[in-house]
């Protein structure tokens, strides 16, 4: 969507403005209508504005060049009419509706300023873009092209433009059919356009413009569609997602680090008992155990170092002595190993911790009830078999329990931040969407994330 | 700062209490052990 090269005199002319140039009448030959050239001496076409006939005023002797049946129609900036963008204020003096072979249609302003020169504005209906001709070749590396530090990716790599329709002043002899080949290179917010004909190729910077800034230079109302996004609109996610990874980052580590801090607490009492592994159900009271704290969790360890293919339930029961209300929680330790045909191997974890949640401050008592089972399915026979096939009881072994008051439970930190991911992930959702309906219409295929979230034609 | 990153704080802020409040009382949805509720009309002592 860039704009055909000036001709040699006209740009060296608006390469080089050094004063205002005057404001010109002339007599329309097709219709007597006085035409008035804003940038006389610039201005090698005009179109009428009564008759919409293009003349050419390059000599003195005004020339009929085209002369149009249709009525210039209504244009969305006037022409004459002056806004101000990026500090400088630009008159609209041509208008241009253009095409890709009659689809795509999309309108070109030519804007001038004595002192800057031109300048285009460039709408499909979906935004404004403000463009500016280079005087510089972007460089290629790769399959980017790069102008100074800023790259930009291809993504119309081989179009047409024509010209459709054409009112009012351009610095070359614009004629409706004029076709040029076109490339468009796009990075967020910026396309960088290409138009080559057969004897030159002009690149245009084109910078997209907020809706409200257009609405405040040219008073025209914001896009009446957005969607489909232009290709070189900006996700409006972008921006946020990146905030809100920062936010996520701080809460996640504020939850980890002030969770593991309040969570730690001393160990209130350890003991060992006597384990013998014959099924047999025992039980043992320990403590007493004072909690202080109003809210505490309370965790409790076992340990059997011995354990050999066996394993052991354990009940605990903490008792409120005063109240006798009762916390419960079930444990297992279990170990076994053997050898198949992949080689030995082990299973199981001789300690077991359990976490109790919520248990107010008092004196308790810590009942323990447990048992211990020979695991009888391994492949070796169990060393405690006699020749007859009767058993033989194993050599007692240690039970270690631990109580400790505090913890921390893992299932409320995986909670929390998967509660704080959710929003993020709705976000990179909309995000990618975005993306993809970006890139739909892209000559290189989906690119970056609408890449990783689009499937391949293989997938498919 | 948009409207959909001040209301992300926001959310991330109460996520963040809530589980500085969850550490607070030690509670756990899924803590392995918890109190025993004592059926009704039973009394007395429910440990042995």
């Amino acid at each position: 969507m860039a704009t055909e090269a000036p001709s040699p005199a006209a740009a060296s002319v608006a390469a080089d403005l050094t004063a205002a140039p005057a404001v010109k009448a002339l007599t329309c030959p097709g219709c007597g209508g006085t035409v008035t050239i804003r940038a006389a001496g610039y201005t090698v076409t005009v179109a009428c504005q009564y008759c919409g006939s293009i003349l050419d005023v390059s000599t003195p002797e005004v020339q009929l060049v085209v002369k149009y049946e249709e009525a210039a129609g209504q244009l969305e900036i006037p022409l004459g009419t002056r806004g101000v963008l990026r500090g400088v204020e630009w008159e609209a003096i041509g208008y241009m509706r253009r095409s890709e072979h009659n689809a795509y249609p999309w309108v070109e302003y030519l804007l001038f300023n004595p002192y800057h020169g031109y300048r285009w504005l460039v709408t499909d209906g979906r935004g404004w873009s403000f463009g500016e001709m280079l005087t510089v070749t972007p460089s290629a590396i790769g399959t980017s092209l790069w102008l100074g530090t800023q790259s930009f990716d291809p993504f119309f790599t081989e179009g047409s433009a024509q010209v459709d329709y054409v009112l009012g002043e351009f610095y070359w002899q614009v004629r409706a059919g004029e076709t040029v080949r076109t490339g468009d290179y796009v990075r967020p917010g910026w396309m960088l356009s290409r138009e080559q004909n057969e004897s030159e190729i002009a690149w245009t910077l084109l910078e997209l413009i907020d809706p409200k800034e257009m609405g405040k230079a040219f008073g025209v109302a914001p896009p009446p569609h957005d969607w489909p996004p232009l290709p070189h609109q900006v996700s409006p996610y972008a921006q946020d997602l990146k905030r809100l990874g920062k936010f996520f980052l701080a809460a996640a580590a504020l939850i980890l680090v002030l969770g593991f801090m309040l969570g730690a607490g001393p160990t209130l009492f350890r003991s060992t008992l006597a384990l013998q592994i014959d099924g047999q159900s025992r039980s043992a009271t320990l403590g007493p155990v004072t909690l202080t704290r109003p809210r505490q969790i309370v965790t409790i360890r076992a340990s059997a170092p011995g354990l050999e293919n066996s394993w052991v339930d354990i009940d605990y029961a903490l008792v409120d002595r005063k109240t006798q209300a009762s916390y419960e929680a079930y444990g297992l330790a279990e170990r076994y190993s053997g050898r198949d045909s992949d080689g030995a191997w082990t299973e199981g974890n001789r300690k077991s911790e359990i976490k109790v949640a919520s248990v107010p401050a008092g004196t308790y008592d810590l009942v323990v009830d447990y048992s211990a089972t020979r695991w009888s399915g391994g492949q070796a026979p169990p060393s405690d078999w006699s020749a007859a096939g009767t058993a033989v009881a194993d050599p007692p072994q240690a039970l270690e329990i631990t109580l400790s008051r505090g913890g921390v439970f893992f299932s409320n930190v995986l909670i929390a931040l998967v509660l704080l991911l959710l929003p993020l992930l709705f976000m990179l959702r909309k995000h990618v969407k975005f993306e993809q309906a970006r890139q739909a219409e892209s000559d290189v295929g989906p690119t970056g994330l609408a890449q990783l979230f689009t499937p391949s034609e293989d997938d498919e | 700062m948009s409207g959909r990153a001040f209301a992300y704080g926001l959310w991330c802020i109460a996520i963040a209490l809530a589980y500085l409040g969850s550490t607070f009382f030690a509670y756990s949805p899924f803590a392995d052990g918890r109190r025993v509720s004592s059926p009704s009309g039973i009394y007395g002592p429910t440990h042995k």
